[in-house]
C-alpha cells in the first residue's frame, strides 16, 4: 500500500511541473527607426522609447515613419505551479553601435528604455530592472527601445541599418 | 509508514517551489537600428537671364520679358536692339541643373525682384536695371507653373527662370543679363 502510494505521487511529479528547465529568450520585434532626414555635416535625431522624436541640425523628409525599437523578453519558468513569482533581469546593450556606409557615419552612443525603473541604457553598462507579477508558466514582457544617432556627413547620403544586439540575463526568480 | 509520509511532505514541497535554475541565463537578440541619410540637394547655374540687346524710345518706358521656356517678348517702347530688328541672339532664361536623391521632390525659390547689369553697346557699363515677375520652368512639371519639382531617377531636374527687364524712357542700347541665385530644398 504505502509503496503503491508512493508511487502514485511520484507518478504526479514527474508531470508537467518538472517537465523542462527554466530559460529566457529575448526577440527582436521591431527596428529602432529613425526615418530620413538630411544633413549638412553633421546632426543627431533622437528616437524616445515613447516615440517621442527630435532633432539638431537635421532637416526631417518624407520617409519611413520614425520609432523606437521593440524587444520582447519571455521567461518559461519550466514548471506549471501557480505560484506569483518575479524575474530579476539585466539588459545590456554590449557596445556603441555605429556604422560607416560611404561618407556617412552614424553612431549610437545613449539609449533609452520603457523598461520599469530604468531610463538611460549606455553601451557596454548592464541595467537591472524587476519583471514582477509572473505567474504562470510563461512570463514574457514587451518593451521599447530609444536612442540618439549621431551623424557625421562628409559626402552624399546613405541607408544605415546598424546591428543593435541586446543580451537580456535572467539574475534571479524572485 | 511514518518515513514514508515524510518522504511524501518532501517531495510535495518540492514540486510547490518556484524553479531557482534560470539565474544567470542568458537570451540575445539582434535587433536593428534604421535611418536613411539622403545627400544633399544642389542647384548649379548653367546660364545667366539674358535680355539680349535692347533699345528704348526717348518718350516712352517700356519691358522686355524672357520666359522661362525661351523667347522674348518686348512692351512699350522697349525693343531689339540688333539687325533686322528680330530677336537678338543669347536672349535665354537663367538655367540650372538640380542634383540631389532620385524622386524626391523639393521646392524651388527664387527672388521677387533682381538687378540687370549692361553693358553699352559701344562698350562700358550701362545703368543697372530692375527684373520683376519672375517665372519658373521646371523640367519635371513641365507645362505647369510650380515651384515644386522632383527629381528624376539620376537624381536631376533642370530650371530655368524668365523674367521681366523694366526698361526707363531714353535707356541708351546695351546688352542686359542677370545672374541669379535661387535656392532649392527638399520637401
Amino acid at each position: 500500500m504505502a509503496a503503491a502510494a508512493l508511487g502514485a505521487v511520484l507518478a504526479g511529479l514527474a508531470g508537467p511541473a518538472l517537465a523542462a528547465a527554466p530559460s529566457v529568450t529575448v526577440n527582436a520585434d521591431q527596428a529602432l527607426r529613425f526615418g530620413t532626414f538630411f544633413t549638412d555635416t553633421t546632426g543627431t535625431r533622437t528616437v524616445s522609447a515613447t516615440g517621442s522624436v527630435t532633432g539638431s541640425a537635421i532637416i526631417p523628409l518624407t520617409g519611413a515613419a520614425p520609432g523606437p525599437a521593440q524587444f520582447t523578453i519571455t521567461y518559461d519558468r519550466g514548471n506549471n505551479a501557480n505560484v506569483n513569482y518575479s524575474l530579476l533581469v539585466s539588459v545590456l546593450v554590449p557596445g556603441t553601435a555605429s556604422q560607416v556606409s560611404g561618407g556617412v557615419t552614424g553612431t549610437i552612443a545613449r539609449f533609452d528604455t520603457d523598461l520599469p525603473g530604468l531610463g538611460t541604457l549606455l553601451p557596454g553598462q548592464t541595467a537591472q530592472f524587476t519583471l514582477l507579477g509572473c505567474q504562470r508558466r510563461i512570463c514574457s514582457r514587451t518593451f521599447r527601445v530609444g536612442g540618439t544617432l549621431q551623424v557625421a556627413r562628409t559626402s552624399g547620403g546613405a541607408d544605415l541599418a546598424i546591428p543593435l544586439p541586446i543580451v537580456v540575463t535572467v539574475l534571479a526568480e524572485l | 509508514m511514518r518515513p514514508v509520509r515524510l518522504g511524501l511532505a518532501a517531495l510535495a514541497a518540492a514540486a510547490a517551489t518556484p524553479a531557482l535554475g534560470a539565474t544567470g541565463q542568458s537570451s540575445t537578440a539582434l535587433g536593428q537600428a534604421q535611418a536613411v541619410i539622403v545627400s544633399p540637394i544642389i542647384a548649379v547655374s548653367l546660364g545667366d537671364l539674358d535680355f539680349g540687346s535692347l533699345t528704348s524710345s526717348q518718350t516712352a518706358s517700356g519691358t522686355v520679358t524672357v520666359g522661362a521656356e525661351g523667347g522674348a517678348t518686348y512692351a512699350g517702347g522697349a525693343g531689339p536692339a540688333c539687325a533686322g530688328g528680330g530677336a537678338c541672339a543669347g536672349i535665354a532664361p537663367a538655367r540650372f541643373l538640380v542634383s540631389g536623391e532620385a524622386g524626391r521632390s523639393y521646392t524651388v525659390s527664387a527672388p521677387a525682384v533682381i538687378t540687370a547689369t549692361g553693358t553699352l553697346m559701344g562698350g562700358g557699363s550701362a545703368p543697372a536695371l530692375l527684373i520683376d515677375a519672375l517665372s519658373l520652368h521646371l523640367d519635371s512639371h513641365a507645362g505647369s507653373v510650380t515651384s515644386m519639382g522632383q527629381l528624376d531617377n539620376k537624381g536631376e531636374d533642370r530650371i530655368a527662370v524668365g523674367g521681366r527687364l523694366n526698361v526707363p524712357a531714353g535707356t541708351a542700347p546695351a546688352h542686359y543679363r542677370a545672374t541669379l541665385t535661387i535656392m532649392v530644398t527638399y520637401s
